[in-house]
C-alpha cells in the first residue's frame, strides 16, 4: 500500500491517455467537419455559448464537439477581438457568430451568448478546449433531468498543502456558502450548463462575473449539481503572465471577495453559521 | 488505512492517555507509532538542550514583562492540575483561569493551586467566551492563553510568553507542518487559510487564533479589545488590519491532545460550523474596511477585464 495520498491534480507528466488533447501546440491540420449536419436548428433544445478570441485554430474542432450533444442544437460563438480569421472558420463550421471588433473582457462573452440564446439548457464552454461531445453531453443530461446548474466535476490541483489562490478561494466561497460538498466546483469553470430558468434568476449580466453568479444561484435556491469531470487545467493554454503577478488571478479574486459580501449582505455577519451557545452579553 | 487523518486543527484528534514526567517526553516521542507523529517529531524544530537535563532545574528564559496565563476549561478536571504545574514553572505573575459549564471536580482542581485566581460560571459561556472573560481580567504585560484539556511542558509554554517579550505582538502557534494535502484537509484548515490569504498574510499558512497556545502583547489587546477574542479569526484580522506584529512562533502539537467530543469530530460538525462562522466574521471585518478604498465602478471593470483580455493575448 503506498504511503502516498492519492494524486488528485490534473496536471501530470509524461503521456497523455485522455481522448482530450491540448491542440494549442499541435501542428495538426485543422480537420474539416463535413460530416456533422454543419448548420444550427431553427427550434433549438440546446444553445452551446462558445467566446473566441483568436482561436482559428481550434474553434472548429471546438464547434464539432459541441453540436453532436443534441439533434437541436444551435452553437454560438461570440468573437471578440480576434486579429485571426476566428469568425470565418466559425461560420463556415454552420455556428452562428456574433462579432466584436474589440475584446470584450474576461468571460463577457458569456453574458452576450446567453442572451442571444434560444434553447431550453445552455452549455457553455471556451474556444480553446476541444471537448468531445461524448464529454459535454452529461451536462446537457443532468439539466433536463432537472438540475438547473451542472457544473464541471473539476476542483483544480490540491496535492498541495497550500494550493493556488483561486482554488483556495473557490473552496472558501463554497464553505461560507454552505456547499462544501461541491469543494473547488463553481461556475468560474467550463464547461457547465444550466436552465433557462436560472438563466432567468441570474440574469445574463451577471454571467460575465461567475463567482458571483455562482454565489446568486446558490443563496437563490437553484439546483447545482457537480455531473462529470472534465480536466481543464491539462487543456488550458498557459497565457501571459508578469512575471510572478498574474492579472487575471487578481480579478477572479476580487469576484470572489465581491461574493463573499454579497453572502455576508444577505444571511447576516456570520453567513447564517451558528454561534453554538455563546453568551456574547457576559463581556461589556 | 487512514495515512493523513482528517484532522481539525485544534479541534479534533486522538486522545493521547496518561501522561509522565518531562524527562520522559523525549523517550515517549520517539516509541510514539504513528507515521505522522514521528514526521512532525522530525520536522520540530530542535529544543534547547535544557529540556533533556533534569525535570525542574530547566531554564526558561527570563521574561522581562509580566506573564498572566489564561486558561478555559470545561469539565478538565483530568488535565487541570498538570497543566497548572507546568504553568507554575513560567513564573508567572498571575493565572486566571476560567471554567464554564462545569459538571465534574474542575472548580475544587483548580483551587488546589494556590496563585490561580479562579471564575466560576456554573453555566456554559460558549466556545472562547472564558478568553475575553480572563483577558478583561489581567493585568500583565504579556498574554498567554491556554485551554485546560491539554497539557504542554512549560519550555513549549515559554516560547510563546518570549516571542511576545521580545517585541511580538501576537505569537502563535504554527501548526502548518501538520497540514495534509489540501485535498484532504477540512473547512476549519481550508477558512483559515484563505483568511489569511486574504489579509496578505499567506506566510501565516494555517497559524491562526483560533489555536492554542497563542500569546498577546498587552498592546495587542488593547488595539484589538479584549470582546473580540471570543471571535478569534476577528481578533485575528483586527490584529494584521491594525499592522500588529503577528508571528508564527513554533509548533505545539495540539492535534493529538486535543479531547475527541462529539461535537467537534465528523464532517460538518458543530465545532467546524462554529468555526466558519468565525471565520464569517472576519472577513466581513476585512471586507468593510476595503469597500472604501476599492470599489470599482461596474463601468472601469468592464474597461479592466477589457485591457486584461488584450494583454493577455499579447495584443
Amino acid at each position: 500500500m503506498s504511503l502516498k495520498p492519492k494524486r488528485t491534480s490534473a496536471r501530470r507528466t509524461g503521456r497523455r491517455v485522455s481522448p482530450i488533447r491540448r491542440t494549442r501546440r499541435s501542428s495538426r491540420p485543422v480537420r474539416p467537419t463535413a460530416a456533422l449536419p454543419a448548420a444550427n436548428h431553427s427550434e433549438p433544445y440546446v444553445s452551446v455559448i462558445i467566446p473566441a478570441m483568436n482561436e482559428a485554430r481550434t474553434i472548429a474542432r471546438v464547434i464539432a464537439g459541441a453540436r453532436g450533444v443534441h439533434s437541436r442544437c444551435e452553437v454560438i460563438v461570440v468573437v471578440n477581438g480576434s486579429a485571426d480569421n476566428t469568425a470565418e472558420v466559425a461560420l463556415s463550421s454552420g455556428a452562428r457568430v456574433i462579432l466584436f471588433e474589440q475584446p470584450l473582457g474576461h468571460d463577457a462573452g458569456r453574458s452576450i451568448g446567453a442572451e442571444a440564446a434560444k434553447g431550453e439548457i445552455l452549455l457553455f464552454t471556451d474556444g480553446d478546449l476541444v471537448i468531445p461531445a461524448s464529454q459535454l453531453r452529461p451536462f446537457v443530461t443532468a439539466v433536463s433531468r432537472g438540475a438547473d446548474i451542472a457544473l464541471n466535476n473539476y476542483s483544480g490541483p490540491v496535492r498541495k498543502r497550500v494550493p493556488h489562490p483561486v482554488v483556495l478561494a473557490k473552496y472558501s466561497l463554497n464553505i461560507l456558502l454552505g456547499r462544501s460538498d461541491l469543494n473547488g466546483c463553481s461556475m468560474t469553470a467550463v464547461p457547465h450548463a444550466m436552465s433557462r430558468k436560472a438563466l432567468e434568476v441570474l440574469g445574463s449580466a451577471l454571467l460575465s462575473r461567475p463567482p458571483l453568479a455562482h454565489a446568486r444561484a446558490v443563496m437563490d435556491g437553484l439546483r447545482i449539481e457537480t455531473v462529470h469531470k472534465v480536466p481543464v487545467g491539462k487543456l488550458n493554454a498557459v497565457r501571459r503572465k508578469a512575471g510572478s503577478y498574474d492579472p487575471l488571478q487578481q480579478v477572479i479574486i476580487e469576484d470572489h471577495l465581491e461574493a463573499v459580501s454579497l453572502l455576508l449582505q444577505r444571511q447576516g455577519d456570520r453567513a447564517g453559521f451558528s454561534d453554538g451557545s455563546r453568551r456574547r452579553e457576559m463581556v461589556r | 488505512m487512514v495515512l493523513m487523518p482528517k484532522a481539525k486543527l485544534g479541534t479534533k484528534s486522538q486522545r493521547r492517555s496518561g501522561s509522565s514526567a518531562t524527562s520522559k517526553s523525549t523517550v515517549r516521542r520517539a516509541v510514539a507509532g504513528t507515521a505522522t507523529v514521528n514526521k512532525s517529531a522530525a520536522r520540530r524544530p530542535p529544543q534547547s538542550l535544557a529540556l533533556t537535563v533534569g525535570k525542574t532545574s530547566q531554564a526558561l528564559p527570563v521574561l522581562h514583562g509580566t506573564l498572566s496565563v489564561i486558561i478555559s476549561a470545561r469539565n478538565e478536571e483530568e488535565t487541570l492540575l498538570r497543566l497548572l504545574k507546568q504553568v507554575a514553572r513560567l513564573k508567572p505573575t498571575e493565572i486566571i483561569v476560567v471554567l464554564n459549564g462545569c459538571r465534574d471536580s474542575s472548580f475544587e482542581r483548580a483551587r488546589l493551586s494556590r496563585q490561580a485566581i479562579v471564575v466560576h460560571c456554573p453555566d456554559s459561556a460558549g466556545h472562547d467566551v472564558g478568553r475575553a472573560i480572563g483577558a478583561k481580567l489581567s493585568r500583565g504585560d504579556i498574554l498567554l492563553f491556554l485551554d485546560g484539556d491539554m497539557v504542554i511542558p512549560a519550555p513549549q509554554l515559554a516560547s510563546f510568553a518570549a516571542a511576545v517579550d521580545s517585541g511580538v505582538d501576537v505569537a502563535l502557534n504554527d501548526l502548518d507542518s501538520l497540514l495534509p494535502p489540501f485535498g484532504f484537509s477540512d473547512d476549519v484548515i481550508r477558512s483559515k487559510l484563505f483568511l489569511n490569504f486574504v489579509l496578505g498574510r499567506s506566510d501565516l499558512g494555517v497559524s491562526s487564533m483560533t489555536a492554542v497556545p497563542h500569546a498577546l502583547s498587552r498592546h495587542a489587546l488593547e488595539s484589538i479589545g479584549y470582546r473580540e477574542l471570543m471571535v478569534p479569526p476577528k481578533a485575528q484580522a483586527i490584529s494584521i488590519l491594525n499592522k500588529l506584529r503577528v508571528e508564527k512562533t513554533r509548533l505545539v502539537n495540539v492535534i493529538k491532545h486535543n479531547r475527541l467530543r462529539p461535537a467537534n469530530t465528523g464532517v460538518g460538525n458543530p465545532v467546524e460550523q462554529l468555526i466558519v462562522g468565525d471565520h464569517a466574521e472576519a472577513l466581513l471585518t476585512v471586507l468593510s474596511q476595503r469597500v472604501t478604498s476599492n470599489f470599482l465602478h461596474a463601468e472601469s471593470l468592464q474597461e479592466q477585464r477589457r485591457q486584461l483580455a488584450l494583454w493577455r493575448n499579447g495584443l
